[in-house]
Parts: C-alpha cells; structure tokens; sequence
C-alpha cells in the first residue's frame, strides 16, 4: 500500500479537477489551429519564448523529476543534484545553443519538420532516414512506455483506501488510469497537434513547479515541527530539518558526496578498539578462550531465560514489537542489552539475535541507547548494598568485559559517489540533443530570439524542482534511520513523507497532480512527434506526397497518432510486470550516442554518409552488448572501467564517425550549402564578404555618408554601381 | 562563436568538479554545502547563459533562416542528388 494513501477521496478530485482543466486548455487550444500540416507539426513556428521555454523544460522533466530526483537522494544524497540537475543546467542550455537554434534556422529553411528529413537531406541518403527512423522509434517507445506505467504503479495504491469495497477496492487499475491519461492526451494533441502540447505542456510545468514548492514548504516545517525546538520561519525549518539529519548517524553520509567527517572519526575510533580487542583475543590461550566463551554463554542464559518466561506469550522463541513495547523498562534494557552484545559476537550469534528479535535492523538505535541505559544502570547498582542487585550488575559487566569471540574489523565508510562516476554524469543530458520530441519543440519557435529565455531560464527551473526534491529525499532518510517514517522502496520517499508528515488531502492531491503532470507532459510531446514521424519520415515518402492535400496530412498523422496511443497502451498492459523501467534507463544512453552524428552533421562540414552510418552501427552495437551485459538493465550499478556505459560508448560513437569520414569521399558542396550560412552566401555572390575596409571611393559613391559595416541606416548593403542584375 | 564564450563554458564545466566541497559537512541556512555550491552554480550557468546569448548570438543564422530558398515543386522527403 502507498504510504502516500488517504482514506479521504479529496485528492481524487483534485486529481480529476487536474485533469478536466488540462482537457479544458488542450481543447481551447486547439481552437488556433489553422487547419494546416505546418500548423499541426510544428504549430505554423508561432510559438513565443515563454511556451517554448515551458513546453521544452516540461518535456525534458519526466516523473523522475519529482518521484525519481526524491528516492535517488534517499539512496544517494546531495550527490544526485550535482551529477544530474547542475550538470543538465548547463548542458541542455549548450544543446539549445548549440543544435536547438541551427536546426530551427536549418528546419525553417528548409521546411523541415522531424529530425529524419534534416538527416535524410544532410546525408543525401534515404536509407540512412529509414535506418535513424527505426532506431530512434526503439528508442524513444520504452521512454514512452515508463510514463504509462508509472501512472498505474502510483495511482493504484494510493487510492486504495478511498474505497471500501467492489471492483476498487485495491484502488484504481493501472488499466483505467492508463486509458484515462492516454485519452487525455489524445484528446488535445488529436485536435491541436503540437500547439495544444505545447499549451498543456506550459499549464502542466507550472503544476509541478508549485507542487514541489509547496511540498518542500510544508514538509520542512512537519519536521521542523519534531524538534526540540519547534517550527519557526521558513528558513529555520530548513535548517532544522538538516539538523535533525545530521543527527543521525546512518544518514548523515548523504549530506556530502565522499565520507562525512564524524564518520571517519568513528570510523578510526573504531579502528583502534578493534585493534586493543583482536590483540587482547590473540593474546588469550584456548583454555582462556573456551571459559570466556562458557561464562559468556552462562551469563546470556541467565538474562534470556526470565524473559522469556515472563513475556514470551505463544513460547516461539522471539519477541515481536508488540510484545517488545509492552515490557517494563528494566526487562526491556536487560532484552535489549542480550540482544546488542549477540549482535556483536560474530555471524552466528547475529543470526541467533535476528531470529529472538525480528524487528532488529529497525530498532538498532533504540536498543542501543537500552544497552547504554542497562550498562549504566550496571555501573551504579554494582555499588548497591542489596546484595542481589550487585551480583545482577557484575554479571552485566562481566559479560561486557568478557572477549570471547573474535572481534569482526569495522567498515570502512564509502562516498556515496566517485569522481570518475560524477563526472561521467555530463554525458547523460547530452541525449536531450536527439531527443524527436525535443527535436520537434525547437521547429515550432518563432524565431531564433525564441531560444533566449529557454536557454537562460533552464538551469533555474531545474534548480527550483530538483532543490527541494533532493532535500526531501535527504530528510526522508534521516527520518527513516531514526525509525520515525517508514519507506518500503526509494521511490515512495516522497509520498511516505507527504502522506505521513503533513496528512493534508489537498496536499496529497496536489502532489498526485504533480507527479501526473511531470509524467504527461513528457507524454503528449512523445506521442504527437511519433505520430510526426510515422508520416512524413515512412508514410509520405514512400507514397507520392503530392497525392494528397494538405488537410489530407493533418488526418494521417492524427491517425498515426491514434494508433501510436493505442499500440504504446496495449504495450503497457502487456508488459505491466515487466523490467522496462531498466530498458528505458538505458535508452537516455542510446540518445547520448547518436550526438556525435547531429554535431558532426551541423559543424563538421567533412562528414560523411559513410560517417554517419558508421556512427550509427557502432551505436546500436555496443549499445546493446552494454545493455546485454548489466543483465538486460537489472544491474543498475553497471559500469564500463568504473563509469557510466554511456561515456565510452559515445566516445566510441564519435571516434569511428572522425575516422571514416576522413577516410571517405567528401559531401558535394551543393549539398553542404544548403546547411551551412556561410557556403550559401558565399555562392551567392563572388565578391569578398568585407567590403568596410575599401575606402569610399572604390564604393562608387563617395557622397555617401560613413557607411559602418557597408549598411545603410535601413541595414541593407548599398547597391553596388557596377553590381549589373547581380 | 566567440571563443570566449566557450571559455567561460569550459571553465564552468570544470568548476562543476568541486573537490574543495566534496566531504564538507557545514551548511548554510540548512543547506549542506555541497548542494549548495550546485545551486548556486545553476544560477550562475544561467548568468553565463545570459552573456552568451546576448554577447555571442548567432544572428547570421536568423538572417540566413529569414531569407531561405526552399523549392516547393521538391520534396522534403526525398533528398536532391548532387549534380554531376
């Protein structure tokens, strides 16, 4: 069950509220389409800075933002923001410079309106458009697939305890809410194409902006709230909920990336007693050694056998929780003393602990501060008069003292992540450069200055979800290891601590819209540029464009659209219990490989064809040996020499594309001037490009007045006297 | 692309490995300092993002974009073959 789950159905509403606005804007939307294939695919290019900012970052943040950032910081800690939120701050932004903005000015030169026919033109070459064609829809399907079914593994339990009985009784099925979100988003992109994503994408952005700042708001204060000294101001609760971590021994490691400072300490303190002890156990004789270990076993006897004759109620040989709680203090200090020093002995009497005490990973820090509280209590009764009493406290330190196990050689702490690991991270948001959705969101900007505010304002949205959904990943472990919250996987971190700290169904239901929002606005973006892709880069060629209409095309891919819905749904049903979350992982990987073919193919003039298939092969290949060997994805800690696959596979990539393009026959300039501004202008005129430097004279009109960079004040170059019809 | 921009990208990106904070414990209002330095260093890519954009833009690219040569009578989708 979802910690996330409320019996109240208040979040249903909110979500279904959610829904039938985002419906509502997809619809009026569609309203501004103007009936055209331009306007379908790429919205006629009318999108302004603000949309294409809103649509891209929304498109580009999947659930994995808000879900996915959360429970990778309770695995990992702060480490997650630097290897994967700063770094695509400033690699997505490099990718809209860099590509976004020479692909847009290339794809409205040339009309283009998917990345396969700017490949297909480049390279001269449709086999090669067919080829990237079917490799980037296997690609981009499994992406697509995990939206689908994250929807159904995070509705479900959280809605069911909203109903008490009948058909939902388990909460919705993954089948309804699948269908609900795939019609939804067919709904809008049906009528509106790429505008009403680009509009739903904005609406839905902002809904999970808010949602993590709100979340992050009320979360610190619910904690803050747990200290000693109370809720405050905003601020003060950060800083108390930080605190509160780094209070706990287990997670204060996820608040620095290497070892944490007091965790070396202790870890050299308990060096050198392991040290004293494995000297003292060495030093022992067997005769020594075997009457320890008799009175050591005596003494554990006489502490365990009155317990369990007292509380030991079904006489099974282990205490639950319950029955645990329900002792009185003194025989809770004397069980749980029992208990810690077993821990201690050694593998076999760890595993003699876990079977008396089943609850013992859960409760280490309350049996510890028992046996601290039971030693202490052993050190001042050993002074009583009540003879009884004394006796009691010298076996109690006696066993303490006693050595007859040998003592096992503390771990040493690790990072939470290496440098070569953290580096390597750079060349995940690379992918977004091949991304077709993306891809298509670029074409449909009005104009190059559209890019501004999506390349200066990326890195700061990104800050504003990822921020607070790695402190609350960090807090939710701390929590965690003081056994104050329970989180059965990662993942549920962010619903175990909304659900359980904060208990505000409309919070709840604002979080449950968030997380539909980040997943949906992936979604509809994915579906519209498949169904893009089916008929301009395989329906259109194939048959005689010609043949049909424009009003035609725009039925085509609404059908193509349609189908991609219906197939990407079966999939999701078809393989609800499967492992295509690791496939999906792995294909940001496979996006990552083909970069070096759209840099090479925008600035390299030398590519080749050849180059390119080259690029492509080896892609593929060593993509899927990787993915092969980390065990079709189950191993997520999979590495190639100690990094991510993706870094030496897109070094490979770009290698064999540099080699054999040298090695092959160069593209035809006719080709490249259709790609290259430079070329263009220069068989456009044969005369030198910098003509300020004459003097006036030589420009025929020595009358003029200065003319700074051989413009007139309207900002066109004068006419030459002698120029003729040129 | 002015080559100043690219070093101020190539500094960033060297400025995103930082040693100096990697087993820092301190934090500063509640932020543990390594993730502090990254969100800062988010909105500094942002300034240098800002520069870039205004100092280093690409208009040619918009010019030659404005002023594009498209022949509608040849398809899209089937690409020209150089002239012999």
């Amino acid at each position: 069950m979802s910690i996330l789950a409320a019996a109240s159905t208040t979040p249903l509403w909110v979500v279904l509220g959610y829904l039938v606005l985002l419906l509502g804007l997809g619809v009026y939307s569609s309203r501004f389409f103007k009936g055209t294939s331009r306007d379908y695919f790429v919205a006629s290019r009318s999108i302004g800075s603000f949309l294409l900012l809103m649509s891209v970052f929304g498109t580009t943040m999947t659930g994995f933002a808000l879900v996915g950032s959360t429970g990778q910081s309770f695995k990992q800690g702060i480490a997650v923001y630097g290897a994967m939120a700063s770094w695509s701050g400033l690699v997505h932004s490099a990718m809209f410079f860099l590509v976004g903005i020479r692909l847009w000015a290339i794809g409205k030169r040339n009309g283009y309106v998917t990345q396969v026919q700017f490949f297909r033109n480049r390279f001269n070459s449709s086999a090669l458009g067919y080829v990237l064609f079917g490799l980037l829809v296997i690609l981009v399907i499994p992406y697509l697939l995990i939206g689908i079914l994250s929807v159904g593994k995070f509705v479900q339990p959280t809605t069911a305890p909203m109903f008490d009985s009948g058909w939902l009784a388990n909460g919705i099925p993954p089948w309804l809410s699948g269908l609900v979100i795939c019609g939804v988003v067919l709904a809008y992109v049906f009528l509106g194409g790429v505008r009403s994503a680009a509009w739903a994408n904005t609406f839905q952005t902002i809904v999970f902006m808010l949602t993590a700042v709100i979340a992050f708001f009320m979360i610190s204060r619910a904690i803050a709230a747990k200290t000693e000294e109370g809720a405050g101001g905003f601020i003060t609760n950060i800083k108390r909920a930080t605190e509160y971590v780094e209070g706990e021994s287990k997670a204060r490691r996820l608040l620095v990336r290497g070892v944490h400072p007091e965790d070396k300490t202790d870890y050299e303190d308990a060096l050198r007693e392991y040290a004293e002890k494995k000297s003292a156990y060495d030093n022992q004789s067997e005769v020594e050694r075997d009457d320890a270990l008799t009175q050591w076993k005596e003494q554990m006897q006489t502490l365990l056998d009155p317990l369990a004759e007292a509380h030991d109620k079904n006489q099974d040989g282990s205490y639950s929780a319950e029955e645990f709680s329900a002792m009185p203090e003194a025989d809770r200090q004397s069980l749980a003393f029992a208990l810690v020093e077993l821990n201690r002995a050694g593998e076999e009497q760890q595993a003699k602990a876990t079977k008396l005490f089943p609850d013992l990973a859960k409760e280490t820090k309350t049996l510890a501060n028992l046996h601290a509280a039971k030693l202490e209590q052993a050190r001042k009764d050993s002074k009583s008069e009540d003879v009884e009493k004394m006796f009691a406290a010298e076996g109690i330190l006696h066993v303490a003292a006693l050595n007859p196990f040998p003592p096992s050689e503390p771990k040493e702490p690790t990072a939470s992540m290496s440098h070569l690991m953290f580096f390597s991270f750079l060349f995940i948001p690379l992918s977004v450069a091949m991304f077709p959705h993306v891809f298509q969101h670029w074409l449909t900007a009005k104009s190059a200055k559209s890019f501004r505010l999506p390349i200066i304002a990326h890195p700061i949205c990104i800050a504003i979800v990822w921020l607070p959904c790695v402190l609350i990943g960090v807090w939710a472990a701390g929590l965690a290891a003081a056994g104050e919250l329970n989180v059965p996987t990662p993942n549920a971190a962010l619903g175990a601590m909304v659900g359980a700290l904060v208990q505000n169904p409309w919070l709840t239901g604002l979080l449950m819209a968030g997380v539909l929002a980040a997943i949906m606005s992936s979604l509809d973006s994915q579906f519209v540029c498949l169904g893009t892709m089916f008929t301009n880069d395989v329906f259109l060629p194939l048959a005689d464009e010609h043949d049909y209409t424009d009003r035609q095309k725009v039925w085509i891919a609404r059908i193509f659209t349609v189908v991609v819905v219906a197939v990407a749904y079966g999939l999701s049903l078809a393989l609800a219990n499967s492992s295509v979350f690791n496939l999906a992982i792995w294909c940001f990987t496979g996006f990552t490989g083909l970069v070096p073919l759209v840099l090479a193919a925008l600035y390299w003039k030398r590519t080749t064809t050849a180059g390119a298939f080259a690029s492509i092969a080896v892609t593929a290949v060593l993509w899927f040996v990787f993915f092969q060997q980390s065990g079709w994805g189950a191993d997520k800690g999979y590495t190639v020499l100690e990094m991510k696959a993706v870094m030496p596979l897109t070094l490979a990539s770009a290698a064999v594309l540099i080699i054999v393009s040298l090695l092959t026959t160069p593209p035809a300039k006719e080709t490249l001037r259709k790609f290259f501004p430079g070329d263009n202008n220069r068989q456009a005129s044969n005369k030198p490009k910098q003509q300020s430097d004459r003097p006036r004279e030589s420009q025929g009109n020595p009358d003029r007045r200065p003319n700074h960079g051989n413009r007139n004040r309207r900002g066109r170059r004068p006419r030459r006297p002698d120029s003729g019809g040129q | 692309m002015k080559y100043w921009v690219v070093a101020i990208m190539v500094s960033l990106g060297w400025l995103h490995h930082d040693w100096w904070f990697w087993e820092e414990s301190f934090s500063f209002l509640g932020i543990p300092a390594g993730l502090g330095y990254h969100v800062a260093f988010s909105f500094a890519t942002a300034v240098a993002w800002a520069l870039a954009v205004y100092q280093a833009w690409p208009a040619e690219l918009e010019r030659w974009a404005d002023s594009g040569n498209r022949r509608r009578s040849r398809s899209r989708n089937r690409p020209r073959r150089p002239s012999r």
